[in-house]
C-alpha cells in the first residue's frame, strides 16, 4: 500500500481555492478549464506554478506562472492523454531559486468538478470465475477493489444493471466486504487524509450515506488507543442499513418480481 | 499479410478458456479463431505479417509502432482497446507462446489477455512493449525491451508497474544510465539483485524519497543521479 509521509515540511494547499474543470465539447478536442487563486497565499512570490494531470500511465503538465502572477496557458488541451476519463490533477509550487526545485506546498488527487459526483468507485470486470458467481478482488488502482463477476452466465451484463435480484442480493455484501477489507486487511492511518485514493473515496462515501453520523475516531486497527472494532463494526452496519435503504426502487422492483413469479 | 483484428468478447473468451485447457494439456493445438464471429476488423484497415519474426520485445514494439504512425494512427487512440492485444497476442501465438518438445508453456494468463486493470497491464507482453516504446521513446526502452518477446524481466516488473514512475521518462532515464551496459547491450549485472547495493529496489525508494522534496518532474535525469545517496556511485560508472 502507498504511503505518504511529510518529513520535509511541505504544506497542503487547501482545495477551495482550486478549480478544475473537463472541457470536450470543441470540436472533439478535449481541453480543461483551470482557475488557481493563491492571492492570499504566503508562499514565495516568485514560486513557480505547476499543474499536471495524470492517470494511469499518462502524463501532462501545464505552467501557471508564478505565486504573484498566476498566468493560465493557452494550451490546456489533453488530447494526447490516453486515459481521460478519471483524470487526476497535483498543483506543485516550486522554489526554484535553489539548484533543484524545492517543492514548498502540493495538492493532488484533484478531480475535475464534473468527474466529483459520477466518479464510479466500484469497477466491475467480467471474467471467468468457473463455478463462482462473483467475487470482490483488490487488484485495481492501488490495490482498489472490483467487482469480478463471471462472464460465462448467459446475458450477466444485462442483469447486472437492469435485475433488481442481483443487486439486492449481491451489492450490500459486496460493500460491507470492501468495508471490512478496507479498515482490517488494509490500514487507514488518517481518516481525515487518507493515504489512498480508493480509501478515501469510500470513506466520502460513507460520510455521504450517514451525513449526520459521526466517524468513528479512528479506522486504524493498529491504533490501540482509538480504534474501537466494536464501534467500527456497529458503523459499518449502519452504512449497510443506509446503503439498502438508499435503494428503495431497487426493494420495490425485486418484491414485485417475487409476488409475481 | 493479413488485416490487423480486434477480438469481440466471443473471441477473448474463447482464447482465455483454450489458455486455461492449455495449462492442464500443453500439447493442445492452438485452437482455430479465425472464423468471422471471434472478431472485428480493425479501422482504418491496417495489414500485418503473420510471419515475422521478432528478435526482441523493442523489434516487436518498433513494428507496430511503425505501423500505427504510417498509419496516423496515434499512441491514445489504441493504448486501450485491450482486445487487439489480446488478439495479436493470438496472431503471433506461435513466438509468445512457442512449442518447445511438443508443448507450449502458458505462464501466467495476464501475459496474453489484456486486462483493464493497470495493475497488470504492464504485464501483457504485447501491450507493455508498445506501451513502453511509444510512451518513454525508443532510447529509453532499453531495460525493458532487449529481451525475447515472450520474457517479462524484473525491471518491468519494478519499474513499469508503477505508473508514477514509468510515466517520467527523466527517471527511466536515470535508471537506464545506472544499470544499462551501452558495450554489451545488456543490463550490468546484479543491477536487479536485492543484495547488491543501490540495486534496482533501492532505486524505487530512493526516488520515493525524492520525489517528496523536490520537483522530479521537472528535474534532468543527472540532476536526478546527483541526488542519489553514496551506494549507487558504483553504477554511474
Amino acid at each position: 500500500m502507498k504511503r505518504r509521509f511529510n518529513y520535509t515540511g511541505r504544506n497542503k494547499l487547501t482545495m477551495d481555492k482550486i478549480k478544475i474543470s473537463l472541457n470536450d465539447s470543441d470540436k472533439g478536442k478535449k481541453s480543461i478549464n483551470a482557475k488557481i487563486d493563491l492571492s492570499d497565499s504566503k508562499y514565495p512570490e516568485d514560486a513557480r506554478v505547476f499543474l499536471d494531470a495524470y492517470h494511469k500511465t499518462e502524463r501532462k503538465r501545464f505552467d501557471f506562472g508564478t505565486v504573484s502572477e498566476i498566468k493560465v496557458p493557452y494550451d490546456l488541451t489533453i488530447d494526447e492523454l490516453a486515459f481521460t476519463d478519471n483524470l487526476m490533477f497535483r498543483i506543485v509550487i516550486v522554489d526554484e531559486s535553489s539548484k533543484n526545485g524545492l517543492i514548498v506546498a502540493h495538492a493532488d488527487r484533484i478531480r475535475t468538478d464534473d468527474n466529483l459526483d459520477k466518479k464510479p468507485i466500484l469497477p466491475v470486470s467480467f471474467e471467468n470465475l468457473n463455478y463462482q458467481a462473483w467475487k470482490i478482488e483488490f487488484k485495481g488502482d492501488s490495490n482498489g477493489p472490483i467487482l469480478c463477476i463471471n462472464n460465462q452466465i448467459p446475458n450477466i451484463e444485462y442483469i447486472v444493471k437492469n435485475d433488481p435480484m442481483f443487486f439486492i442480493y449481491i451489492f450490500h455484501t459486496v460493500v460491507k466486504e470492501i468495508f471490512l477489507h478496507m479498515i482490517f486487511v488494509d490500514v487507514v492511518e488518517d481518516l481525515e487524509d487518507p493515504s489512498t485514493d480508493w480509501h478515501a473515496d469510500w470513506i466520502d462515501f460513507a460520510k455521504k450515506l450517514l451525513p449526520n453520523e459521526a466517524l468513528p475516531k479512528s479506522l486504524n486497527h493498529h491504533d490501540e488507543n482509538e480504534f474501537d472494532k466494536e464501534t467500527v463494526l456497529n458503523w459499518i452496519d449502519k452504512i449497510i442499513e443506509e446503503f439498502c435503504n438508499s435503494k428503495l426502487n431497487e426493494w420495490q422492483e425485486f418484491k414485485s418480481k417475487l409476488e409475481n413469479k | 499479410m493479413e488485416q490487423l483484428k480486434i477480438f469481440n468478447q466471443v473471441g477473448e473468451t474463447a482464447f482465455h478458456n483454450f489458455l486455461n485447457e492449455l495449462k492442464i494439456n500443453p500439447s493442445l493445438d492452438l485452437i482455430d479463431l479465425n472464423d468471422s464471429q471471434y472478431w472485428v476488423d480493425f479501422k482504418p484497415a491496417l495489414v500485418i505479417e503473420k510471419n515475422k519474426i521478432f528478435s526482441s520485445r523493442f523489434d516487436l514494439a518498433e513494428y507496430l509502432d511503425n505501423i500505427f504512425k504510417n498509419a496516423g494512427i496515434k499512441r491514445n487512440e489504441v493504448i486501450g482497446n485491450n482486445r487487439l492485444w489480446t488478439w495479436l497476442t493470438y496472431f503471433w501465438f506461435d513466438q509468445i507462446c512457442p512449442i518447445v518438445n511438443g508443448e507450449r508453456k502458458v505462464l501466467q494468463i495476464a501475459k496474453y489477455i489484456c486486462g483493464q486493470d493497470f495493475r497488470t497491464y504492464y504485464r501483457h507482453f504485447i501491450a507493455s512493449s508498445y506501451n513502453i516504446y511509444s510512451l518513454l521513446g525508443k532510447s529509453n526502452t532499453f531495460l525493458f525491451l532487449y529481451q525475447s518477446i515472450n520474457v517479462h524481466n524484473d525491471f518491468i516488473e519494478q519499474l513499469a508497474s508503477r505508473q508514477e514512475i514509468i510515466s517520467q521518462s527523466n527517471l527511466i532515464q536515470a535508471a537506464q544510465t545506472l544499470y544499462w551496459n551501452d558495450l554489451i547491450n545488456k543490463p550490468k549485472p546484479a543491477a536487479t539483485d536485492r543484495k547488491k547495493q543501490g540495486n534496482l529496489r533501492r532505486l524505487i525508494r530512493i526516488f520515493g524519497q525524492i520525489e517528496l522534496t523536490y520537483d522530479i518532474f521537472s528535474m534532468k535525469p543527472e540532476e536526478i543521479l546527483n541526488l542519489l545517496p553514496k551506494e549507487f556511485n558504483g553504477w554511474k560508472d
